[in-house]
């Protein structure tokens, strides 16, 4: 009894105590680091204008395709960013977006654009700063026709593993919420307007578009502050020819938009089940990823810190604690192993994504080609139909006023 | 003697009172022209008006001075009334049917423009030189009525614009802003001199202006008319495109599991995936159509938001594949004019098999 009693208070059981309350701390704090997974999000509601909203009053909304920011490739090329992924997801999230805004019943129509230089009363641009299937980061920016700037926002969500089930995820977006709530900050943004700012809006918009495409008519109309925003100085006669003319044209445009969002449309139907999939699977995958990643930096942490502890120890004077940092040495050359071996996996892991993603990129990218050549085409046509239309009015403003000035000259 | 010396003093001074009134009438008739100096004597008093009123043709040459000073007073109201509705009309009846029909229209606007003043300038003449009061000119007016219209007429194939020349050409008759028309009527006789060429210069600018015009309206509209086909094009591409998906789908999935029934049939095939594509093929939104239409996926039904067909087009339950396709995009199609073509479109298809 004296003995063990003796053998209990050797150093070299007093080193392994201390080595176990060391490698009971390192597991601890690794365990406690591989906890976090987002298992719910707060959904966030789509706010509706219930009032009526006079015509006069509705503003349109362009949703500009989203940027899909392939510098980070330049910047990162291990990142995990696909070049024809994130152009279909530059589509696929502007149809959603402007489908949010479009529901929250507060606008007039809300189109997807290809680029800003639409006459469209509020203009929406946003920029593809982190997506994966677990979360999703955007930049908007957003402005109005006045050339009012309104807000930068930066919006990020985080998808539920529920989003993901089958029986959940088959009407709602994974990253619904961030749609409403970017169409919820429109929206209140939009309430701070008067109705008769709402109403010059539209003015200034139908103004700018006419002058777009007939400067020489409608040259006086506007006039820009020193910030450059637009504000109306006079209007012209609700019957003047050439502004018939030009709204005529304007309808047309709308029809080449509307025409764009068939397409947009039709795309967005064709890659809807194979970005869907790889969203859940990325999903599954990029957890698992963080998971491996954390806990490889963990252990490896770990496990150099108790090398050096045990190294430390070597130098002790006292046999228990040199024991003691021998056996730390020998956990944390098990650790580092261990840290080593996740990070392979975290390796294959990253693998595993890249073919995902390569995966979904080699099925969508003939779509994505497709979609570019005949909305490039496309707007090629409208714009030099848009060229021609323009030729045409100048003309028909000359030989206007031409007969003005002869009818002044003569009176 | 006494007697027969006061018969002779009578008979001489009858005889020079005659000799005396001959005299005036020869003196009288130099005044006339040449011609009628050869004319009788006799008759000659009572001829005169009749040869005054048959020479007033060339005298009226000199008259007209006083009428065009008389007249334009009061042709100014009625011209520049005339003129400048006919200006409004011009742009007003070229914007409203803005897409197609202005160019025919502008152009038939300026002649019936001016041809309700040339009806109103006649008589708003008449009035005025009834008023000014002036023996020549009143029996002219009724005269002059038949003779001038055709110069007004003439005048008014010109145009509105030949106002202005005359605004410019004729600067000393004291109408300013109203001459316009005014003038019109009254220099008809006045024409023959160098003013005819200023008038036939102007009226030809003017014309040439409205034609420019003209033809750049309907060069506006036809160019908008392509566009629209261009247009609908594109649209009938994309939406038939998704509509043959959906359909290819709609077969792989029927294929499986069978077409037991009811509903599932045409009424999921949509492009879009819109909310109701799921299953609500199934009655409800289907109001009263027959449902025995809807076997073997024939889209023969409006679905929400689709407007019914118009009566003469079939139900559909015989169309192949492009003639559904063609349907279901005038179905969901919103602008009417779109819709029709689309329909005109489904015709021709129908009419082709």
């Amino acid at each position: 009894m004296n003995q063990l009693i003796a053998s209990l208070n050797s150093p070299i059981y007093t080193g392994l105590v201390n080595a176990k309350y060391i490698l009971l701390f390192a597991a601890l704090t690794l365990s406690a680091c591989s906890s976090h997974q987002v298992k719910t999000t707060a959904y966030v509601q789509l706010e509706q204008e219930t009032s009526e909203i006079p015509e006069a009053q509705l503003l349109d909304v362009g949703v500009v395709l989203l940027e899909p920011n392939l510098e980070q490739l330049d910047e990162d090329e291990d990142a995990l960013v696909f070049a024809e992924v994130r152009k279909a997801e530059s589509h696929f999230m502007a149809l959603h977006l402007s489908e949010a805004i479009q529901a929250s019943s507060a606008w007039g129509a809300v189109r997807v654009i290809p680029n800003n230089e639409s006459m469209i009363d509020v203009v929406l641009e946003g920029k593809i700063l982190h997506s994966e299937g677990e979360s999703l980061k955007l930049e908007i920016n957003v402005s109005d026709i006045s050339g009012r700037h309104w807000y930068n926002k930066e919006y990020q969500a985080v998808a539920s593993r529920y989003a993901y089930k089958r029986e959940t995820s088959r009407e709602a977006d994974p990253f619904q919420t961030i749609y409403n709530q970017i169409a919820n900050d429109l929206l209140n943004f939009r309430r701070q307007y008067s109705g008769q700012q709402l109403s010059q809006l539209r003015t200034i918009g139908e103004l700018r578009f006419a002058q777009n495409f007939s400067p020489e008519s409608f040259s006086g109309f506007l006039q820009q502050d020193k910030k450059g925003i637009y504000q109306i100085s006079r209007l012209p006669a609700d019957a003047d020819p050439m502004l018939q003319r030009v709204r005529s044209i304007r309808d047309r445009d709308h029809l080449f938009v509307d025409t764009l969002q068939d397409y947009y449309g039709a795309f967005v139907e064709e890659i809807d089940g194979p970005y869907k999939d790889w969203r859940k699977q990325t999903y599954r995958e990029v957890i698992a990823l963080r998971n491996i990643k954390r806990q490889s930096r963990n252990e490896t942490i770990a496990g150099i810190v108790a090398v050096l502890g045990g190294i430390a120890a070597q130098t002790s004077g006292n046999r228990a604690t040199r024991a003691s940092g021998a056996v730390a040495m020998g956990a944390g050359g098990y650790l580092l192993k261990e840290g080593f071996g996740k990070r392979a996996e975290a390796k294959l892991q990253e693998e595993t994504l890249r073919e995902l993603g390569d995966s979904l990129e080699a099925s969508i990218a003939p779509q994505v080609i497709e979609l570019e050549d005949r909305t490039v085409t496309l707007s090629g046509t409208v714009e030099q139909q848009y060229q021609q239309w323009r030729k045409i009015l100048r003309e028909l403003y000359q030989v206007e006023v031409g007969q003005v000035e002869v009818g002044n000259g003569a009176s | 003697m006494t007697g027969q010396f006061k018969t002779i003093t009578i008979a001489t001074l009858l005889s020079l009172s005659l000799a005396g009134c001959k005299q005036q009438t020869t003196q009288s008739q130099p005044n006339t022209p040449p011609p009628s100096s050869s004319s009788p004597s006799s008759s000659s008093s009572s001829n005169s008006p009749s040869s005054s009123s048959s020479s007033n043709n060339p005298s009226s040459s000199s008259s007209p001075s006083s009428p065009s000073s008389s007249s334009s007073p009061s042709s100014p109201s009625s011209s520049s009334s005339s003129n400048s509705p006919s200006n409004p009309s011009t742009p007003s009846s070229s914007n409203s049917p803005s897409s197609s029909g202005s160019p025919s229209s502008s152009n038939s606007s300026n002649p019936s423009g001016s041809s309700a003043p040339s009806g109103a300038l006649p008589s708003g003449s008449d009035n005025s030189t009834a008023d000014s009061g002036e023996q020549p000119s009143e029996p002219t007016p009724d005269s002059r009525e038949p003779g001038s219209e055709p110069g007004f007429d003439g005048e008014a194939d010109s145009g509105p614009g030949e106002s202005t020349l005359y605004d410019s050409y004729d600067p000393n008759s004291g109408t300013d802003s109203a001459p316009a028309g005014a003038n019109d009527g009254d220099e008809a006789g006045e024409a023959a001199t160098g003013g005819e060429l200023t008038m036939d210069d102007g009226p030809l600018t003017q014309g040439s202006a409205h034609d420019r015009q003209a033809s750049l309206e309907a060069e506006l509209a036809g160019s908008m008319g392509e566009y629209d086909d261009m247009i609908l094009r594109e649209r009938e591409y994309v939406l038939g495109r998704g509509t043959a998906k959906g359909a290819d789908e709609q077969l792989e999935e029927d294929t499986p599991a069978g077409r037991d029934g009811e509903g599932e049939g045409g009424g999921n095939i949509n492009p879009y995936g819109l909310p109701g594509r799921d299953g609500d093929g199934d009655g409800d939104e289907q109001g009263g159509e027959p449902s025995d239409n809807r076997n073997g996926g024939s889209p023969g039904i409006p679905g929400k938001g689709e407007l019914p067909p118009p009566a003469d087009i079939p139900d559909g339950s015989d169309d192949d594949v492009v003639a559904r396709q063609i349907r279901e995009a005038a179905l969901k199609e919103k602008d009417p004019k779109l819709r029709e073509k689309l329909w005109q479109e489904y015709r021709k298809y129908k009419n082709q098999e």
